[in-house]
């Protein structure tokens, strides 16, 4: 008997290819999508689970909590770990800190060539690193060997970056120009679904031999610039260490820390920094979970459309078969048989779309690979969760495609079958309105949703920053011998008639993370202000970053007093400390150490750390002796000529070579860094809609197989009407006027939703669009674009349809 | 072998009610060649579809083969249309994506008969009906008269004791309908029992008695005469 279904469906294949078509693609282009998806979604999932001890592995969290207001951060101090394995024996088993030098990258370079390169990816680390991070060593000290003082693992790329293919192991590389690591090992690349990766791990006793305070330092509670993770003990509780954390902060921060401060300590499991942390200073920039249920979500609603244009053309079809079914249910068939016999041709049809979506997978995965910066390869998810998921895929399509079409056509008395009574039935066609409308209030929630995400971001990204990011060329400065030489390096660079600016900061303007510091204002009591965040500058900050000055002066060499004496706050500051206007600001005073500093000038606000912070008052200081300088201009900001930088750039190395031998020149522009750190948002709008025109697509190919249908379905009707007059555009207006309601209404669904939604979820950055606005902008723009489609589509039936002589479609009644 | 009481078949769509049939009372013994006549919505196709067992009738009762089958399920009338009744329409319902062959042999498949069993009552049906030489013709590659021959071999491929056909050659032009009515009468001489409804006077010449049915109702119930010869 299956074979006399399989004949059917066949034969009906080839004589309704049309249909065949619409269903097989529409579905095959749902089951890719969903499975890029679903590879991308395990991708994420699959962060951190890799090492073996993941389960007892912990990232620790501190938060300084002033005046009830916290400020969670990843970076803890030096002495946590030590205390941690000291205090809980019974509970942590060891501990491994990571610490960068405060740099986004060191300069490293072979001693033989002198070659010099930028590492990013470094990190001076503690001896267990081997053990909690599963490190693969391929060559030298099995162990790693960081208990070695001056030693470093370097990684199997950075090996032959550095030594071709000569044995590493045993040889040096110089550092920062300053000192001498020697390779103990040689490392596996760290795998890529890891939230953090390193190329180059040096021992933590190797900073003995650069800092001379080197205890001191590494004793210090106030200060956190490392990324502290724990192993617990096998069988230990989280939650009891989580418990006596607070008892064990009060026993060693409370010394570091003003009464009115307190400093919480938190354990993270490490499978969850990838989706659940976004703190400030995470190691690496992270994901969020957000994303997985955006995309998730996705998946499901293509797949229903899919799902949908099968049933509606299904049923909208089924006067085609219900005469089949009549005949076979008159000559004896049952209705389990003929429900067998619809499921397997929804079987089949799912099949070959799965065939079709392989095809598209095979075809797309290289290019979702570029495109999500992730190597996603279907060999990733096992035989068994591929088996499983197209299992999955299989049951859940053709059950869902499959029994109500078949539950329609089986359900009808055979009489009523073999009469077409189907065609006539009301519910059935209500039915398919239902889907009609779910279908494109998804659509019109995509196309809204997408839109609006693109703006959001855009608008993030275009906002004025309160300060003029283009030709900005930054050079990292820390540590570089160049800082020592600044002013020699401003005039030099000065000259050059392309540079029309340089000046220093401390951090990188709008994308870097910030400090705070404690600073008394004019009114307040030592110790009783909140701390404040601050940005040292050098000469020049205002006027080259084109900042707009509302009240006083910039700081100017002119006058003596300004490194030691001089303030310049930001309105967003005068406001916070109501001080009035920006001229009533100006004489105003703080105390920072143990200086008395005046208010000078006053700026507009402007966007000095993430856009995803909300402006904070800010005070600006240039560094009062070189010690400060040092320590504080981590940052070079060099304002260039429109125009091609290359002449510019070319004389800014010449120059940095005169003032510093060590590191190579090293520059990025500011608008592509600020570009890079939300490119991750860029990516997440251009998935979302590359996903939606395709929602779209499949809806659109539903609503052709639909018309066709209806065009076939309503021919006896156009042909009297025709007979008594009516128009080619009268047919388009008959044919159009039901699914104009269809979209309207599906629209009108959508709104809501799609308010809901976004609401929700912009609601989380400090800088919003207008979302009423917008949304009714889109509300209106989503309205024209599916029924410019829809039309289109009608149209090419509509036509067909006018040009039949009316004869023939009565003839056929 | 067919016996109906008091039979009547109400159909109410929306506010409307409408009786098609109203208390028909007749017998239609093993072997007879029975014609239904009278003018369109007497309800004789509506009479047929009771007697098939594809309709079941609002009041009364109706005997087949002895039984009372007038208040069973569908699932209880399809077991007992399989095998005992052969229908014949007049605009022939074969299934379009099946070849004669195919279509001849389904009510075997449904009666689970080997594939050995079908291929030889298939082939010994359709060559009773002249139709094996175009056993893997598609329907639309026949025409009208070939069609319902192929039909007829659908309905009689079981060994059916009935058979329902309702204006078998109402589709068919005057040549073709002769070779249609010639085949029901031989299979009527080999002892089938046939029930059909037809506005065709001479048509009705072959059966042995005609009932004539009006607005629902049996107002001749005929009576059996000579068959002609």
């Amino acid at each position: 008997m299956i074979g006399n279904y399989l004949k059917v469906v066949l034969r009906n294949v080839r004589r309704r290819p049309v249909y065949t078509l619409i269903n097989i693609f529409g579905l095959g282009i749902g089951i890719a999508c969903c499975f890029l998806i679903f590879l991308y979604v395990t991708d994420e999932l699959s962060y951190d689970k890799h090492f073996q001890q993941s389960d007892r592995l912990y990232r620790v969290n501190q938060s300084i909590i002033f005046e009830g207001e916290e400020n969670p951060v990843a970076t803890t101090p030096f002495p946590l770990k030590e205390a941690l394995i000291r205090d809980f024996p019974a509970l942590v088993s060891s501990g491994v800190r990571f610490f960068n030098l405060d740099k986004d990258n060191i300069s490293v370079a072979n001693p033989e060539n002198r070659e010099i390169i930028r590492q990013e990816r470094f990190y001076f680390t503690d001896p267990d690193v081997v053990d909690l991070f599963d490190i693969e060593i391929v060559a030298g000290n099995p162990q790693g060997g960081l208990d070695d003082p001056n030693s470093v693992i370097i990684s199997e790329r950075v090996a032959s970056l550095y030594f071709g293919d000569e044995d590493p192991v045993g040889k040096d590389l110089r550092v920062e120009g300053r000192f001498l690591l020697n390779v103990s090992a040689v490392m596996k690349e760290w795998k890529d679904n890891t939230h953090f990766k390193s190329d180059m791990l040096a021992s933590f006793e190797s900073l003995r031999g650069i800092w001379g305070n080197f205890d001191v330092l590494t004793a210090r509670w106030r200060w956190n610039p490392s990324w502290t993770y724990i192993l617990l003990q096998e069988g230990a509780d989280a939650a009891n260490l989580q418990s006596q954390l607070d008892a064990f902060s009060e026993r060693y921060y409370s010394d570091f820390f003003s009464e009115q401060e307190q400093v919480k300590l938190y354990l993270q499991p490490i499978e969850d920094i990838w989706l659940y942390s976004n703190l400030e200073a995470e190691i690496e920039p992270t994901s969020s979970y957000v994303n997985i249920y955006l995309f998730s979500v996705i998946a499901v609603l293509i797949l229903l459309i899919a799902c949908v244009n099968f049933i509606n053309l299904s049923t909208a079809g089924a006067i085609y078969r219900s005469k089949e079914v009549g005949i076979r249910k008159v000559l004896g068939a049952e209705k389990s048989g003929l429900v067998t016999q619809f499921m397997i041709e929804s079987i089949l049809f799912t099949l070959i779309s799965l065939v079709l979506a392989a095809g598209i997978i095979y075809a797309a995965l290289p290019h979702f690979s570029a495109f999500t910066g992730k190597e996603l390869l279907v060999g990733n998810l096992g035989t068994g969760s591929l088996v499983l998921f197209s299992g999955i895929l299989l049951v859940s399509i053709a059950a869902l495609s499959g029994l109500y079409p078949s539950a329609v056509l089986t359900s009808l008395k055979p009489i009523d079958s073999l009469r077409g009574k189907l065609s006539k039935g009301k519910d059935g066609a209500k039915l398919r309105k239902g889907l009609v409308v779910f279908q494109f209030s998804i659509t019109a929630f995509l196309i809204i949703a997408t839109a609006l995400t693109y703006f959001q971001f855009n608008y993030l990204q275009q906002k004025n920053l309160g300060f003029d990011k283009e030709q900005v060329l930054v050079v990292p400065m820390g540590m570089t011998s160049a800082i020592w030489s600044l002013d020699q390096f401003i005039d030099r660079s000065s000259s050059h008639n392309s540079v029309l600016g340089v000046t220093g900061s401390s951090t990188l303007l709008g994308g870097s993370n910030y400090w705070k510091y404690d600073i008394t204002p004019e009114g307040y009591a030592e110790g009783d202000a909140p701390s404040l965040t601050k940005l040292f500058v050098w000469y020049d900050f205002v006027e080259t970053m084109k900042i707009n000055l509302l009240a006083g002066r910039s700081f100017s060499k002119e006058f003596s007093t300004d490194e030691t004496q001089a303030v310049l706050i930001n309105r967003a500051m005068v406001d916070f400390l109501e001080w009035g206007t920006p001229e009533d600001a100006i004489g105003k005073t703080f105390r920072i150490a143990d200086n008395t500093m005046s208010v000078v000038g006053v700026t507009e606000d402007f966007n000095h750390s993430y856009l995803r912070r909300e402006l904070e008052p800010l005070i600006m200081e240039l560094p009062s002796n070189l010690n400060q300088k040092v320590a504080n201009l981590a940052y070079l900001n060099i304002r260039l000529a429109p125009g091609n930088p290359s002449d510019a750039t070319a004389h800014l190395e010449e120059v940095w070579g005169e003032v510093d031998r060590s590191h190579g020149f090293d520059y990025f522009f500011l608008d592509d860094r600020l570009n890079q750190i939300y490119r991750s948002e860029q990516q997440l709008t251009q998935i979302l809609s590359v996903f939606s025109i395709l929602a779209i697509l499949i809806g659109c190919l539903g609503l052709m197989g639909l018309t066709a249908y209806a065009v076939n379905r309503r021919s006896r009707e156009i042909a009297i009407r025709k007979t008594l007059g009516l128009s080619v555009p009268g047919v388009f207006a008959l044919l159009s006027k039901d699914y104009m309601k269809l979209i309207v209404i599906a629209h009108i669904i959508a709104l809501p939703v799609a308010y809901l939604v976004l609401n929700t979820w912009f609601g989380e950055f400090p800088f919003q669009i207008n979302l009423n606005i917008y949304l009714a902008g889109m509300f209106v723009v989503s309205l024209l674009i599916s029924m410019v489609i829809s039309m289109l589509t009608i149209s090419s039936q509509s036509l067909k349809a006018a040009r039949i002589n009316p004869a023939e479609s009565l003839r056929s009644e | 072998m067919i016996k109906t009481e008091h039979l009547k078949k109400v159909y109410t769509t929306d506010e409307i009610e409408t009786t098609a049939l109203n208390d028909i009372n007749i017998t239609v013994e093993e072997g007879e060649f029975v014609a239904l006549m009278g003018p369109s919505g007497c309800g004789k196709s509506t009479f047929l579809n009771i007697l098939g067992l594809l309709d079941s009738p609002t009041e009364g009762d109706y005997y087949f083969m002895g039984d009372q089958v007038s208040g069973l399920s569908e699932r209880e009338r399809s077991k007992i249309r399989k095998g005992n009744i052969g229908f014949i329409f007049q605009s022939f319902n074969l299934i379009d994506e099946l070849t004669v062959f195919e279509n001849v042999e389904l009510p075997l498949q449904y009666l689970g008969k080997s594939s050995e069993e079908r291929k030889q009552s298939a082939e010994s049906a359709l060559e009773r009906m002249g139709m094996l030489p175009r056993r893997n013709h598609f329907p639309n590659q026949l025409s009208g008269g070939q069609q319902q021959r192929a039909a007829i071999a659908r309905a009689v491929v079981t060994g059916a004791k009935l058979i329902l056909a309702d204006e078998p050659t109402g589709n068919l032009d005057s040549g073709h309908g002769k070779e249609v009515m010639e085949l029901l009468k031989s299979l009527n001489e080999q002892g089938t029992t046939i029930v059909m409804v037809t506005h065709s006077p001479l048509d009705a010449e072959y059966a042995g008695r005609v009932i004539h049915l009006l607005d629902g109702k049996v107002v001749d119930s005929g009576v059996q005469k000579e068959m002609i010869s």
